[in-house]
């Protein structure tokens, strides 16, 4: 047996204290030269050395340690520790911190790289953008870079390193030459060239007014490569239009040759690949913007459109070089002809104006999306508002949030520990966390490159933060910027203050909480060890049925066996017995999979429970068995684990069912109670469920609280047609309509299938998820699912309403909806009850419910088979409307009045398919509440929710009208700040659904409630 | 992988016209026939389209699925006869068979076509005779 010394530590700057990662540690022993152990520090500036204790003779007590530190494939260190006596190590690790001159000494020759529209290059045309490149800079450090022309000074920002020394690719002048460097005076592209060709641009990288690093490079005369950018009549650059006051004009150059040249606008997107779709977005008359331009110069700039026919928002435009009959150049997809505008900076922004269209209408709060993660290729930056530990959180301002006159000024970037509005009103003060000092930039119109900045590397501790844009004394000159350290409206801008900005957490997808999972198989030998048969015998269906009890009893006789996990302490544990000391006992996760499963395919999912402290075990049932079959299983396996685990298991049980399995997860919180069974259930995961046993309803004392997971394109329950006597499209929708009285959400995940959360994707329509990714939803959701209701982790809520995803989740391309009812709500209207022609106009609250402009009066109904694409099974109410200004509105009762103690305004909504009402993409409209002395203020419900375009589905008709919840913070409705109306939440008299965003739309609307 | 539309012969028609279509970096001109539906799977089985007369059967000269799954086209040399009926499938799975009736190809405009585009007719399949 050998005896090795562990040592863990993290390498520091002295300075500042930011993390060194991908640094060579080696450790020394006494006088030695050669080394004992090393080790490369990771992404938190972390080390681990294992050293054999015999071999290199430290159990004497007078032995010593240093510690090296090398760059990598260095042979020289550039730090070398004191010696330290071994028998002064303590518990809490090591931390070598470096000093200064050791640092500067290390990176002493960083490598910097220009690049031209994200190529390497020595000379840059008049119109391409400039970007740098770094690596072996000092790391997680602020860094100054300055532009010189020809000698002289035209501009500096501040960009900061990752801890491991790195610039990733920035745009740091954007078109560069089509705008002057230090006025906001833009040129046509040939006064660009006339203005800049020839001449020479340096940029230096400065630390601490010293240069680190410097390059130049060439501003050709000539323009030579495919070019096109929004402008003005005349040509000069213009990348944001306001909506009612601009026309739209595109000059573009040396496009390839063609007979015409076709111009797509599109909504903005991260990157553009060939092959992606293009999808035409519709003007205000609901035309597709699809515009065809005869080629009549190299260089021309023309009108695209009249004001006011462009929404506002953010476009990319793709010009097409179209030649006659060429059947390609007719494809709706990008090719490699094909120039994209908005690559590397925003292609188009249409603005409305800009107090009008404050998501928070006359408010002052200035809530806007900022932090982030850049990306390294086009268009480098991309939204999130959550993180793990250890990675680089960046924040960015996108021009088409920032006030106009805001332009040119500074900013500086605050990251605090989160506030709540309450918080915010006692005080607006500022501590900002991370290691390094607010980062400053000047904020820029032409593209959100030129406004990020990384604000925090290896973010740590976990926790919730806000960033805060402080325009400090907002002097007009950057020069003489001075941040004040305070949030003050209506100027400053934030990402948090209704819900935390973003957050640091752990990864309910890949957190590990014990080190090792212990593995058992329940089989013959051991149950024989136990006392138990090998088999089980229970009663089950004879098919399935829609009358609840509509079924012939069966007894069916099967194997008992199971797979079993559980939390270890070493590897290799095999035996109940050797569960983990960390904790006295542990909850129980049970799966119970469906028809044509294998039990064994579950084991990915219980390793990761067993190492986040469940018990988990997955139960064999055979083919052929129906839902009650299945629950009686459980039951009976229940016995079982209790009797192996003894006082270790606590009576906490979370199931998680796919498919058949997913539906006997109701039959058994049903027949737990009815049988009063005392099983301390705590959470129910529903994987795809059948929805063919007898209409399960689970509502009272019965409910516990519920996860529904289902796949939009569920080739196996399908939802749809209605089979077996039911009256509704069977599927994981019609089962979560019907549950009531405990907290519940469900997941619709588009492009995922049935078994691909688990196995394979049955065959269905690409694309389609990969299955890697389905289980990171399905480890991550069921992981956070079953910690929060049966661990009592509350963090982990917003995953739940939509609020946020977990990183692993974050990382595919998983695109999910979610409904969400919370317990504590007063309804509005659910629209139940019995339906007639004018039943929607009393609403369940006891009051009037009244439209005004549309076309004809709703329909409430049962949303199946009014809406023969419905999944639902709920009365709800459809309605359309066709023009900008229409409205629904339900009066509130006075003893209905106060509803200050609620903390939302929540409404599930869909998108009717095939409406043709509904334009391509989200659909949008507002929630307006009204007070008694008629204060009325409006929420865009894009600004936190989603009523997302139809899902693709296994088959083309069974696209579903599915309904997704979407939350409004009451405090929205609240906020005080100059010019706002303030509804008063105790006297609300009316919430109105008004329609101002799209000109025409048709959707199903259900569950229209305060809530918390 | 093994996929199955189930279909009725309303569900689909069929249309034509003369594209261009680049192969390989070269341009031809070619009759596209396509069979609109509700759905076409991609299968590891090879599409077709062919027209069956009294003349006997045109076997398309490649065939592919629309990007949109919604088509299933044919390219034809330029001069072949629509006429009979439009038989169409997977390897030898027939799908369905459609009447010709009333059809005519939307042609392109000869004077606007580049001068560099081949015109693959019956007699003169140009590089696609390799493939017969």
């Amino acid at each position: 047996m050998a005896l090795q010394l562990l040592i863990e530590g993290k390498v520091v700057g002295s300075e500042n204290n930011g993390v060194l990662a991908g640094i060579m540690v080696r450790a020394f022993i006494g006088r030695t030269t050669r080394p004992a152990a090393s080790s490369v520090t990771n992404g938190l500036g972390i080390f681990t050395l294992i050293i054999d204790a015999v071999r290199n003779a430290v159990l004497s007590s007078g032995a010593t340690l240093k510690f090296g530190l090398y760059l990598p494939e260095s042979k020289t260190s550039f730090h070398r520790t004191a010696p330290v006596r071994l028998n002064r190590l303590t518990r809490d690790g090591v931390t070598i911190a470096v000093p200064d001159a050791a640092l500067a000494s290390a990176f002493s020759k960083p490598r910097l790289t220009l690049l031209a529209d994200g190529l390497s290059a020595k000379e840059i045309e008049v119109g391409q953008s400039l970007s740098i490149a770094g690596s072996q800079f000092r790391p997680t450090t602020t860094h100054g870079v300055r532009l010189s022309l020809d000698g002289k000074s035209v501009g500096a920002l501040s960009l900061t390193t990752d801890q491991f020394g790195t610039f990733l690719p920035t745009v740091i002048v954007p078109q560069l030459g089509l705008g002057a460097f230090n006025s906001g005076e833009a040129y046509t592209l040939k006064q660009g060239i006339k203005t800049f060709g020839r001449r020479r641009l340096v940029v230096e990288v400065l630390h601490r007014d010293k240069v680190a690093a410097k390059s130049k490079i060439v501003i050709s005369h000539q323009s030579s490569q495919p070019l096109g950018f929004v402008s003005d009549p005349e040509g000069r650059v213009q990348n944001a239009i306001q909506y009612d006051r601009d026309s739209l004009h595109l000059t573009f150059a040396n496009l390839p040759k063609a007979s015409l040249a076709r111009v797509f606008l599109v909504r903005r997107q991260r990157d553009w690949n060939l092959d992606d779709p293009i999808t035409p977005v519709l003007d205000r008359k609901g035309r597709p913007l699809v515009i065809d331009i005869e080629q009549t110069e190299r260089q021309q700039t023309v009108t695209l459109t009249k004001m006011g026919q462009v929404l506002p928002g953010a476009y990319d435009i793709i010009v097409r070089p179209v030649r006659y009959g060429f059947e390609e150049d007719e494809e709706s997809v990008l090719l490699p002809r094909d120039v994209v505008i908005g690559r590397n900076i925003t292609g188009l922004v249409v603005q409305e104006n800009f107090w009008l269209a404050k998501a928070v209408l006359g408010g002052c709060v200035n809530v806007f999306p900022i932090s982030g993660a850049s990306v390294s290729e086009r268009p480098y930056f991309q939204y999130r508002d959550t993180f793990v530990v250890g990675e680089n959180v960046w924040a960015a301002l996108d021009p088409g949030i920032v006030m106009p006159g805001q332009f040119g000024r500074k900013v500086a970037f605050y990251v605090i520990q989160s506030k709540t509005p309450a918080q915010w009103g006692a005080s607006t003060s500022l501590t900002h966390v991370p290691p390094i000092q607010p980062v400053e930039v000047t904020v820029q119109s032409g593209c959100i490159n030129m406004n990020k900045a990384l604000v925090w590397p290896a973010a740590s501790p976990k926790g919730d933060y806000d960033i805060v844009a402080d325009f400090g004394n907002n002097d007009p000159n950057p020069a003489n910027f001075v941040k004040d350290g305070s949030y003050d409206t209506p100027l400053d801008m934030i990402d948090g203050y209704f819900s935390p900005g973003f957050r640091i957490v752990d990864d309910p997808g890949t957190m590990s909480e014990f080190p090792h999972a212990g593995a058992f198989n329940v089989d013959a030998p051991l149950l024989a060890g136990l006392g138990l048969g090998a088999n089980l015998t229970v009663q089950d269906e004879n098919g399935a049925y829609f009358p609840p009890g509509g079924f012939l009893a069966t007894n069916q006789t099967w194997p008992r066996l199971a797979i079993v996990r559980f939390p270890a302490d070493f590897a290799g544990a095999t035996n109940a017995s050797q569960i983990s000391v960390a904790k006295p006992d542990y909850p129980l996760a049970v799966v119970v999979h469906g028809n044509g499963h294998n039990y064994t395919s579950y084991g990915f999912l219980l390793d990761h429970l067993a190492r986040n402290g469940f018990v988990a075990m997955s139960i064999h049932i055979p083919n052929g068995r129906n839902g009650l079959g299945r629950a009686n299983a459980f039951f009976d396996h229940l016995t079982t684990i209790k009797q192996i685990f003894g006082t270790k298991l606590q009576n906490n049980v979370g199931v998680l069912g796919h498919s058949r399995g997913a539906e006997a997860v109701f039959k058994i919180a049903r027949l737990n109670n009815s049988l009063a069974l005392g099983i301390g259930l705590k959470a129910l995961v529903s994987l795809a469920p059948t929805d063919q046993y007898g209409d399960e309803t689970i509502t009272g004392a019965a409910a516990v609280p519920l996860f529904v997971l289902y796949g939009a394109k569920d080739g196996d329950v399908s939802g749809w047609p209605p089979y077996a006597g039911y009256n509704v499209r069977q599927s994981g929708f019609s089962l979560y309509d019907r549950y009531d009285d405990k907290d519940k959400s469900m997941a619709f995940v588009y492009n995922a299938t049935h078994n691909g959360f688990v196995t394979a994707n049955e065959a269905s329509p690409a694309p389609l998820l990969t299955v890697a990714d389905q289980q990171k939803v399905l480890l991550a959701y069921t992981n956070a699912f079953f910690r929060m209701q049966q661990r009592s982790e509350p963090e982990w809520a917003g995953m739940f309403t939509g609020e946020w995803k977990p990183p692993s989740v974050g990382a595919t391309p998983a695109e999910i909806h979610f409904q969400y009812r919370d317990t504590q709500r007063r309804i509005v209207d659910n629209f139940e009850g019995a339906h007639t022609a004018t039943s929607w106009q009393a609403s369940t609250i006891g009051a009037t419910v009244a439209q005004n402009g549309l076309p004809a009066n709703p329909t409430e109904a049962q949303l199946y088979p009014q809406d023969n694409q419905s999944p639902q099974d709920t009365g709800g109410l459809r309605l359309a409307w066709d023009t900008i200004g229409d409205e629904v509105n339900f009066a509130i009762p006075p003893t209905q009045k106060d509803v200050s103690m609620f903390g939302a305004l929540s409404v599930r909504v869909g998108q009717v398919v095939n409406s043709p009402s509904n334009p391509p993409g989200a659909q949008n409209f507002r929630l307006a509440l009204r007070d008694g002395s008629g204060n009325e203020r409006w929420i865009r419900v894009g600004a936190f929710g989603t009523v997302p375009q139809p899902a693709d589905a296994n088959v083309v008709g069974n696209k579903k009208s599915a309904l997704a919840t979407i939350r409004i913070p009451l405090s929205a409705y609240t906020i005080v700040c100059a010019g706002a109306v303030k509804v008063n939440l105790t006297d609300v008299t009316n919430v109105k659904l008004l329609f101002l965003d799209n000109a025409a739309g048709e959707i199903s609307v259900d569950e229209l409630e305060f809530t918390d | 992988m093994t996929e199955f539309i189930f279909v009725t012969k309303k569900d689909f028609s069929i249309r034509a016209q003369e594209v261009v279509r680049e192969l390989d970096k070269k341009a031809y001109l070619l009759l596209r026939v396509g069979v609109v539906g509700p759905y076409f799977p991609h299968r590891d089985s090879y599409p077709f389209v062919r027209i069956v007369s009294e003349d006997g059967a045109v076997e398309s000269l490649m065939a592919e699925v629309s990007t949109d799954q919604k088509e299933l086209r044919g390219y034809f040399p330029t001069d072949a006869k629509l006429t009979g009926r439009v038989e169409f499938g997977y390897a030898s799975q027939v799908l369905g068979s459609i009447l010709i009736r009333g059809i005519e190809a939307t042609k392109l405009d000869s004077r606007r076509i580049e001068a560099d585009v081949q015109r693959i007719k019956l007699r003169d399949l140009g590089p696609f005779k390799r493939s017969r």
